[in-house]
């Protein structure tokens, strides 16, 4: 009897539940993130009457700081879950004409007070496991991006796998727009890379993660670049990024050159002018793209041999007729014709990052340092000043494979 | 008469659980801050020195087949010399229990409980690791039964949805320039496998049959296994310039996985889970170890196992809350351990080489 009496007590313990446990509907799930820099105060897009003007919120996105200046302003895009609840069941009610989410944007010196001050303006915990995506403003971005990641890589609620963005211009903005075909822009964005199958125009392997990796070896990388209009997100093109700060923007077609250089090419699409002809166009659908990267030494400058094997269908010719004309002859023709788009548009790219950017975005410095230590050891000090100026040869290797359903 | 049988398979279980434990967390952190990309070599190495070192603590433990370390040491060097030779491992079993329930409490609090006080963790744990071994070792081998499949399963796991991240070229280059380096991480290398001297202490709880050894010596082939992959593909993934900054790298890899189903998003949550069943059996390994050493130490009775057991239970908490800074608590843990396998490394040789000779004369 003593016995079973211990046993119920001991039960009534676990009764009281999990001390974490938290209500669902209490938790502000953070979806995404824009960290712009403070001035310029950040301004909504989508202002409706049911929305204060950033005049009048701005006094509740101050906040005291202990120490530094308010710098930053960070914006949290939390899904109103009951306001989707009843748009989709058709109840609108209130502020019905308004988003589904909410952005707050807070104004401080370290993001941890922001985000801990955010707790003074909603009733929600807020809550960071389901982060999408974090968009940094080129502004911060070009003042260095170690500077404000800290807090996003320390606090155990982050996700490495979260995707980063660098948005031309307010970052906020982005998070503003409404998507045609989703509720949330973070969620649109935390989506939007499951294209890069289909093209090559936006940048791969880019979360948080990797850039924190990137930033701890001392690489340069590129970083999506992303930019809206009212309803509408593209991202295309990237930020290059040396020694954790911006230098410039990447055009789509260097973004392309570089996802081929460093072995990040998932799928995308090659356009040339018909050999011979004055308008006409063929086009390859890349199914398939390896580089090699091989260095040597020459006169005590580096030289790197890029080698490219890219393996494709032939997908459309226009403003010329083709039709039965597709034999061996003219798809070697057109083979040398896509190789030679290749290495020119890869040569051009470098040739910008060299001399106008000195971003090593290929990361020829890991690879010295992987596959000749014994030299990069005696270069390491002095790689910003040499790479400028190493050779850098590219051969590229095109394969027409299919040709769709007509020769 | 010892009525209590452990089978060859739970020998296994019973040593991978005493080598699992906190270390699954941080053990590429600790040998890359060492050997950089090269930490795994040394892990690797470190791994094998010790399969040499466990066959010594066997030697000692078959040449007394009805005796466990704490009666081996009395039996060999007397009841003033056993006991003195007796003491720093029983303290060390205690501290390395406490020390390691905190770790525990530190991390579950990072990545799983963030508003439960480390307190009430440590003491939850200890309550049912105390439990666990006052049922004897006989429920330890069952519990490692159980525990055993599920960490398998967890770390093959997560290594092969890493490995998807695993940039190669991170370990490179391979031993350039390193070699002092490589050599430096191959004691703490192997002190991350110090577990295995459990053998000594339930080997005369065993079936004592043919084959024994080879699922002993498996136990610590599969932590050495684990540990070196764990490492490779944590180099691999995060690079030596963010591991060398992790502190539980094992969890922030099982935080990086990407699955495409959305339901599993939070994998963490499964990993940390089993791993608190690793440190579980882990601490109720030292536990009786600690157990054993402090009975045979003051001659207590077994029939006051449990007492001995409340005492420890309640030193090991104190012991857990004492250092209020966390970083504290891993450099005291890692301190520990060192010291406490520099100490093994010169006495169970002696002692087996004693025993040796004290059987061949003996037979003389």
């Amino acid at each position: 009897m003593k016995r079973l009496l211990l046993v119920l007590v001991i039960l009534i313990i676990p009764l009281a539940g999990c001390w974490d446990r938290v209500d669902i509907d209490m938790r502000g799930y953070v979806l995404g993130i824009a960290l712009d820099a403070y001035p310029p105060n950040p301004i909504g897009q989508n202002s409706s009457e049911f929305e204060a003007s950033p005049e009048e919120e701005e006094p509740l996105e101050r906040m005291e700081t202990h120490a530094g200046k308010p710098k930053y302003a960070m914006t949290v895009q939390l899904p109103m879950v009951k306001r989707a609840q009843n748009a989709s069941s058709g109840q609108m009610g209130g502020g019905s004409e308004g988003s589904s989410t909410w952005e707050i944007t807070q104004i401080g010196s370290s993001f941890m007070c922001m985000n801990r001050e955010m707790a003074t303006r909603t009733n929600l915990l807020m809550y960071y496991e389901h982060l999408q995506v974090i968009i940094i403003s080129d502004e911060i971005a070009k003042q260095g991006l170690e500077k404000v990641m800290d807090f996003f890589v320390r606090d155990p609620e982050m996700r490495r796998r979260v995707k980063i963005y660098i948005s031309k211009g307010e970052a906020k903005r982005i998070l503003d727009v409404i998507p045609r075909i989703e509720d949330y822009a973070s969620m649109y964005l935390s989506l939007l890379p499951l294209n890069a199958k289909k093209t090559s125009r936006m940048a791969t392997d880019t979360d948080l993660g990797e850039m924190i990796i990137n930033i701890h070896s001392g690489l340069d990388f590129v970083l999506p670049k992303v930019e809206a209009i009212k309803d509408e997100i593209k991202s295309s093109g990237g930020a290059a990024i040396k020694n954790g700060k911006m230098v410039g923007w990447l055009t789509e077609i260097e973004l392309e050159a570089v996802k081929l250089m460093r072995n990040l090419y998932r799928g995308g699409v090659l356009t040339i002018k018909t050999p011979g002809e004055e308008e006409g166009l063929n086009v390859l659908e890349i199914t398939k793209a390896k580089s090699t990267i091989k260095p040597s030494v020459k006169n005590n400058v580096p030289h790197f041999d890029i080698r490219i094997k890219v393996e494709g269908n032939y997908a459309e010719d226009v403003n010329i007729h083709t039709h039965g004309q597709l034999d061996m002859e003219y798809i070697k023709k057109l083979e040398k014709a896509f190789k030679k788009e290749i290495e020119t548009f890869c040569a051009q790219t470098i040739k910008r990052m060299q001399e106008e950017y000195g971003a090593d975005v290929l990361q020829l410095k890991k690879v010295l340092q992987t596959k000749t230590p014994a030299y990069w050891k005696k270069i390491a000090d002095h790689w910003d000043e040499i790479y400028p100026e190493a050779s850098i040869s590219i051969t590229a290797d095109v394969t027409v494979r299919l040709l769709g359903l007509e020769t | 008469m010892r009525v209590e049988r452990l089978s060859k398979v739970q020998v296994m279980t019973i040593t991978v659980g005493a080598i699992f434990g906190v270390d699954i967390l941080m053990v590429q952190h600790h040998m890359v801050k060492i050997a950089r990309q090269d930490g795994w070599i040394s892990l690797a190495i470190g791994g094998l020195l010790s399969i040499g070192f466990a066959f010594i603590y066997y030697l000692l433990a078959v040449l007394h087949p009805d005796l466990d370390m704490p009666e081996i040491k009395l039996k060999l060097c007397g009841p003033f010399l056993g006991r003195l030779l007796l003491f720093p491992t029983a303290l060390y079993a205690v501290l390395y229990a406490g020390l390691s329930a905190r770790i525990f409490a530190q991390a579950l609090k990072m990545f799983l409980l963030d508003r439960t006080p480390i307190y009430a963790i440590i003491a939850l744990m200890l309550v049912v690791v105390a439990y666990s071994v006052y049922k004897g070792i006989y429920v330890i081998g069952s519990i490692s039964d159980v525990i055993f499949p599920l960490c398998v399963f967890t770390v093959v796991s997560m290594l092969l949805l890493s490995f998807q991240q695993v940039d190669l070229d991170r370990l490179k280059p391979v031993l350039f320039e390193n070699m002092d380096n490589v050599i430096r991480g191959i004691f703490p290398g192997f002190r991350h496998f110090m577990g295995f001297g459990i053998i000594a202490y339930i080997y005369c709880h065993t079936y004592q049959a043919k084959g024994t050894y080879k699922w002993f010596i498996a136990g610590l082939l599969i932590p050495i296994a684990f540990y070196v992959l764990l490492t490779v593909v944590s180099i691999g993934v995060f690079s030596v310039g963010s591991l060398e900054g992790l502190i539980f790298p094992t969890l922030t890899l099982s935080k990086s996985i990407e699955f495409p189903a959305t339901f599993l998003e939070r994998l963490e949550s499964f990993t940390a889970v089993i791993w608190i069943a690793l440190v579980f059996e882990s601490l109720i390994v030292f536990f009786y170890i600690s157990i054993r050493d402090f009975s045979v130490l003051f001659g207590i009775s077994r029939k006051y196992d449990r007492y001995t057991i409340i005492v420890l239970i309640i030193a090991a908490y104190i012991i857990s809350l004492l250092e209020p800074h966390g970083i504290q608590v891993l450099n005291y843990f890692r301190i520990l351990v060192s010291t406490y396998t520099l100490y093994s490394l010169i006495i169970v040789p002696l002692l087996t080489g004693y025993a040796l000779l004290k059987r061949r004369r003996s037979k003389q």
